[in-house]
């Protein structure tokens, strides 16, 4: 793992301290709110519809034993007990008191950790495949680059007023775990000659009101040329973003407008009248933070077989154990997706527990997905039924990774001010129904993201199974888009139709995959047999009891 | 002051804390956390001097953003939008964990 030098320490020490301040002083009435407001934001303090809510960066998903530790000791400490990890690899914590966070952040800078910029128009949290060092079909570790980005986008000085947020993605594997498409830059790593990594730059991506995939800017770039192309893509976006209209403000507006080849032309215009010395120190600093994760490598052991005589547990090695590039070691997935359970929360005791099985078992390194699950990814193969035990202990061993009962739900209009309808119940609801059904059926593969709102957190345009929460004349209602892919093959789902209200999503979701599994041929998933029949069967299947009912 | 898109009937006053962040209401006098003591205005006149007393709670430091809630004309404090019969009764989940307010 990467470890803070004095400068990254300097930096959220001050930062904790300058908050605090700043509450001070609004709490004394020197700040009125509208002068607050930004301030709080700038540090992941969000007002949400019963409270404030703090949204903690987990820099690419990576977290040591005692930063886990710390997250639930804020749970415990400040808030209700639990948290929520989100499809950002971040945590929310959602009944933070505003006299007790400039604690939170002191707790925090104290494991090396930060809420900077988790909220605001500003370069977000960089993410990246959770299972990043250990995958088996890896070309190029992508925590260092993304380490590397971490530190060029804090604080940077002309990116704090972006036109919009900006949400930058990078894989490394053959897989693409992290979405990579559907961000404002996705960047994919590769080895090139010499072992020197190179880079294809993804541009415009990003789900919301207006779902785009990214398409391809330039495929390898060096190391050396990395930042000075992403510091002048950015400062193009930062040029000629709209600022006149929110809902056309990110960059892939932009780039749709423009023309990728006109936006190309200007960023490289922009880049050939730049002084490239302020960047002279890069290649050098991903060579001291990739020494950092290469040290961070455990030896490899003599691979063992795993007995599977307890059913339970089998099912567990066949769902959530992924096979891991160094010999001896597997890769575990936690989930947070117990059967009805709300998708992404883990309580304090959760925390803890996961925090001291990494410790124990998993050379103290645990990963956020964005699937909002959680990962040990350097579990000995000796060690996986101990590790079991104490999951099932916890209700942490479902055994649904990459099911269809492994839901992302964002927090909807339980939780959140800009939701037009609850997700989490229609999550729970649907897991129950897809965990039977999973039980007796193959539903790999299938992927039930669900939004709130049209600005889709759920990831819902990249499901299989999308769902929309819309709010229709004040009555709930949910909109259903299928064979939309988050993975190298990155599409937007397509709209079946009319909502539903929520007491008839669960049926109409049943009689989609019944469709689904009469139509597939070969082991096709959903995706694929859209592609070949088309929507009018499942949208025939779907609204058949409403056109019953007509 | 966040305005509603529905432009008449009854009205009360919601806000979230300052300190807490929770949902108040205004109850005449001082702000609530329930909504069943709100002070509900239903006149032109009654819903503007409301409206002037969420700004100047704002002013006094006590409560943030602070807008007008409108109800049904059914006697009780029932909002009409969706967003607000939520943020009326908290999350209509239960909380993971033993987790108390």
């Amino acid at each position: 793992m990467y470890t803070y030098d004095a400068h990254d320490q300097a930096l959220v020490d001050a930062r904790a301290h300058e908050f605090r301040d700043q509450v001070a002083r609004r709490l004394a009435g020197q700040l009125t709110e509208d002068e607050f407001k930004p301030l709080r934001l700038q540090n992941g303090l969000y007002l949400q519809l019963h409270a404030y809510m703090l949204r903690v960066a987990i820099p690419y998903g990576v977290l040591s034993s005692d930063q886990l530790r710390m997250l639930g000791v804020l749970a415990e400490k400040y808030d209700r007990g639990y948290g929520h990890f989100t499809t950002r690899q971040n945590i929310q914590y959602n009944w933070t008191k505003l006299e007790d966070v400039a604690d939170m952040l002191d707790d925090l800078a104290s494991v090396q950790m930060h809420a900077v910029q988790t909220s605001g128009n500003c370069i977000r949290n960089v993410t990246t495949d959770a299972y990043a060092g250990v995958a088996a079909d890896e070309y190029v570790d992508p925590r260092p680059i993304s380490e590397l980005l971490r530190q060029w986008s804090t604080l940077h000085p002309e990116f704090a007023f972006l036109p919009r947020k900006f949400k930058i993605a990078v894989t490394g594997a053959a897989q693409d775990r992290a979405a990579m498409k559907f961000h404002d830059i996705g960047i994919d790593v590769k080895a090139g000659a010499g072992g020197d990594p190179l880079f294809d730059i993804w541009v415009g991506g990003g789900q919301g009101r207006t779902p785009r995939v990214a398409v391809l800017f330039e495929e390898s770039v060096s190391l050396d040329d990395l930042l000075p192309t992403l510091d002048a893509m950015l400062r193009v976006y930062n040029l000629h973003g709209r600022r006149d209209n929110k809902y056309k403000a990110r960059i892939k507006i932009l780039v749709a407008e423009m023309g990728l080849e006109a936006y190309r032309a200007e960023v490289k215009a922009d880049m050939a009248g730049r002084d490239r010395a302020v960047f002279d120190a890069a290649p050098a600093e991903y060579a001291r933070i990739a020494a950092q994760f290469a040290d961070a490598q455990q030896p490899a052991l003599t691979p063992v077989s795993v007995s599977r005589k307890d059913p339970a547990f089998a099912a567990w090695l066949d769902e959530n154990v992924m096979a891991h590039r160094v010999d001896g070691y597997a890769a575990v997935t936690i989930s947070l997706k117990a059967e009805g359970a709300i998708p992404g929360d883990a309580t304090a005791e959760q925390m803890k527990a996961v925090a001291d099985l990494a410790e124990r078992h998993s050379a103290s390194e645990i990963r956020v997905t964005h699937r909002q699950n959680l990962v040990l990814p350097w579990v000995p193969q000796a060690e996986l039924r101990a590790v079991y035990d104490t999951l099932v202990e916890q209700d942490l061993a479902e055994a649904n990774i990459g099911l269809a009962s492994d839901i992302i739900s964002c927090p909807g209009l339980d939780y959140c001010a800009l939701a037009t309808a609850r997700s989490i119940p229609v999550a729970q609801k649907l897991s129950q129904e897809l965990r039977a059904r999973e039980k007796r059926e193959d539903l790999r593969g299938i992927t039930v993201n669900i939004s709130g709102c049209i600005n889709a957190c759920g990831h819902h345009h990249a499901a299989t199974i999308g769902i929309l929460g819309l709010n229709r004349a004040e009555q709930e209602n949910y909109q259903i888009t299928l064979a939309g892919r988050a993975d190298e093959g990155a599409q937007v789902g397509n709209i079946l139709g009319p909502g539903f209200a929520a007491e008839a999503l669960p049926g109409a979701i049943h009689r989609i995959l019944d469709t689904f599994q009469g139509l597939r041929q070969n082991g096709e998933n959903l995706a694929d047999v859209y592609a070949r029949v088309g929507k009018d069967p499942f949208k025939q299947a779907a609204y058949e009891t409403l056109e019953r009912a007509a | 002051m966040a305005s509603s898109k529905i432009k008449d009937g009854p009205r009360i006053l919601t806000a979230n804390a300052l300190l807490s962040g929770r949902v108040v209401y205004w109850n005449g006098s001082a702000w609530s956390r329930s909504a069943d003591e709100a002070l509900r205005a239903a006149s032109p006149d009654e819903i503007a001097e409301l409206e002037a007393r969420g700004a100047a709670e704002e002013m006094v430091n006590m409560v943030v953003g602070a807008y007008l809630v409108p109800l049904s004309e059914s006697g009780t404090i029932e909002p009409l939008e969706l967003r607000e019969r939520r943020r009326i009764g908290g999350p209509s989940i239960g909380l993971p964990g033993a987790a108390t307010a």
